[in-house]
């Protein structure tokens, strides 16, 4: 059998040609297996010869197309098994678009296209250049911060007691609520529904409040004019109001219409803050003062500022590289992506108890619009999968999968402990990606600031967790000490 | 008789390949009115080659019944024609 490859926008198109002698072969194999099934007056089943058969049947066209019909899988699987690397997806390859195919008495070409590897040619790195470092936070900003983690601390550890009222922005509520359209039909009905009522912010007053009304399928968002109804209501009190919403709002069910709203306020219960003291500080974990947890919450959120923006520049100087780059892919496999994510996706639907036409008619979109968003998160993904694989073969980069593992414990926060071997294996497999990915961004920066950058955590403890397993012969998979370090951060 | 008269078709199954492959004897059949001397003729003529024997068979037509129609098929003649060692006839031309 002989094979030739060439590849074309994405696509790799083999011509195989089966010569005279393995056509013969196949012509006497399916000839035999014809003999067994055909009824041949004068034979009994199998024994009829070649020849016979071939007459039987009509002549040599009829036998090749047996032939074609019975090798056909297995010759296309053998021509592409030398080429298993560069084949999108064997799952696609099985079913390959036919071009051409000639059958003669001589040989058999056939002529078939499978999607290829996605490849990217890259650009010039030393063309990228490096933007600006952003600007180090500010004292105030900081400062901004900790006070807003702060308060989020002492809103954690806020002691809630009963009041009759009135409510305020940011209690918690316990209320009926029924909410009928004009024509009578219920939009929602809850009873005994707790709730905290969000704090009012005054940036993102035209937004809808994010919290849906639970367990009811249509999932009536109240808008803020909602909740501003509420406010002031004391318990035992009923009030009913309508609320008209706006042609354009994203649930189409209710987009342009008005509804009835009765809503009976059976509990309130609002929140005591614990004041910003030494206590809090001891409740919040091993502190002594409050100045110790301001300290530590102003180094983590300094830290984690530094991180984010290191993590920016990467990721930008990453995103240059894709655009200088030229990734060659096939339609198909953008195709074959969006196909398989829908399907996933209205199978989780489906399990929800809607349907993908209800989804998208919530969220206000065509069939063909969320293709089309679908197809283009796809073509970038591929996209940026492709220069990454360019980019990690031509440096050479490689991770090894104690650094998988690291970088799954610390993103997870367990402990190796916690969790059996073989899944850690597994998961950390799922890992290998995204380390070689985080490896060729910190490759690229060295590269581009021909500065030599500070390795990653996860290669940190590979390294260290190699050097341990050498001092005490003795194989412990990870410290414990650094996932857990990340898990209280 | 004309000579292109006699033979009707070769008769191919597993009993007559055979045959062919060990006793060099090929089996035709005939029209029913054909003789011996006929058969020989006809055979040489048509495929080149050198009879040696000539044997014939009589097939009786079978009865056969629909309902209360019976019938008869049609008797027929077949011929077993031993040819010289090293002559061959080739039913199969070209496969």
């Amino acid at each position: 059998m002989k094979v030739e490859k060439t590849r074309r926008e994405g696509d790799l198109t083999f011509t195989i040609t089966i010569e005279r002698k393995d056509l013969e072969a196949a012509k006497r194999k399916a000839a035999k297996k014809l003999a067994r099934e055909l009824r041949i007056p004068g034979f009994r089943p199998g024994k009829a010869p070649y020849q016979v058969v071939v007459r039987y049947l009509g002549g040599e066209d009829a036998l090749l197309h047996e032939v074609v019909e019975q090798n056909f899988i297995s010759w296309i699987t053998k021509a592409l098994e030398p080429y298993g690397e560069e084949i999108f997806d064997v799952e696609l390859a099985e079913e390959p678009d036919i071009q051409g195919l000639e059958a003669g008495s001589e040989e058999i070409t056939i002529t078939f296209t499978v999607p290829g590897m996605p490849q990217a040619t890259l650009g010039d790195v030393s063309s990228i250049e490096v933007e600006e470092v952003p600007p180090e936070l500010s004292e105030e900003e900081v400062e901004q911060s900790v006070e807003e983690a702060l308060m989020a601390l002492r809103e954690e550890h806020a002691t809630w007691i009963p009041a009759s009222g009135p409510a305020e922005y940011g209690d918690l509520i316990t209320i009926d609520l029924e909410g009928r359209l004009l024509t009578g039909e219920t939009v929602v009905t809850e009873e005994d529904f707790e709730i905290r009522i969000p704090v009012e912010d005054e940036d993102e007053e035209e937004e809808p409040s994010p919290i849906l009304v639970a367990g009811q399928e249509t999932q009536a968002v109240p808008p803020e004019r909602f909740w501003s109804q509420i406010v002031g209501m004391s318990v035992g009190q009923t009030r009913e109001f309508s609320i008209a919403y706006p042609e354009d709002w994203s649930g189409k069910k209710l987009a342009g219409r008005t509804v009835f709203y009765r809503v009976t306020l059976k509990d309130l219960k609002k929140a005591v803050l614990p004041a910003v003291d030494d206590e809090l500080a001891q409740m919040v974990g091993d502190f002594e003062t409050i100045e110790e947890l301001r300290s530590r919450v102003r180094e983590q959120i300094e830290t984690l500022a530094e991180q984010e923006a290191q993590e920016k520049v990467r990721e930008k100087l990453f995103e240059k590289l894709v655009e200088i780059s030229e990734v060659d892919y096939s339609p198909k496999i953008v195709q074959h992506h969006v196909e398989r994510l829908m399907e996933t996706f209205e199978d989780r639907l489906r399990a929800q108890g809607t349907t993908l036409e209800e989804y998208l008619d919530e969220e206000g979109l065509s069939p063909e619009e969320y293709e089309a968003e679908l197809r283009e998160a796809v073509e970038t993904a591929l996209q940026y999968q492709a220069v990454l694989d360019a980019y990690v073969e031509s440096r050479g980069i490689t991770a090894s999968p104690s650094e998988s593992l690291a970088l799954f414990l610390l993103e997870m926060g367990v402990t190796p402990e916690s969790l059996p071997k073989e899944m850690l294996s597994t998961f950390a497999s799922r890992y290998h990606n995204r380390v070689l990915r985080r490896k060729a961004l910190k490759k690229l920066m060295e590269e581009v600031t021909g500065e030599e950058q500070p390795p990653l955590p996860e290669e940190t403890i590979a390294a260290s967790v190699a050097e341990k397993s050498t001092e005490q012969e003795e194989q412990e998979p990870v410290p414990a000490t650094s996932a857990e370090e990340e898990a209280e951060g | 008789m004309h000579v292109y008269e006699v033979l009707k078709r070769p008769i191919i199954t597993e009993k007559t390949m055979r045959q062919q492959e060990e006793l060099n004897q090929y089996t035709f059949e005939i029209d029913p009115r054909a003789n011996k001397r006929q058969v020989k003729e006809a055979v040489e003529t048509a495929f080149g080659v050198t009879v040696t024997k000539v044997r014939i068979v009589r097939l009786p037509g079978k009865t056969r019944r629909w309902g209360r129609q019976v019938s008869k098929t049609s008797p027929r003649k077949k011929a077993i024609v031993t040819l010289a060692p090293g002559d061959t006839i080739s039913f199969f031309e070209g496969v």
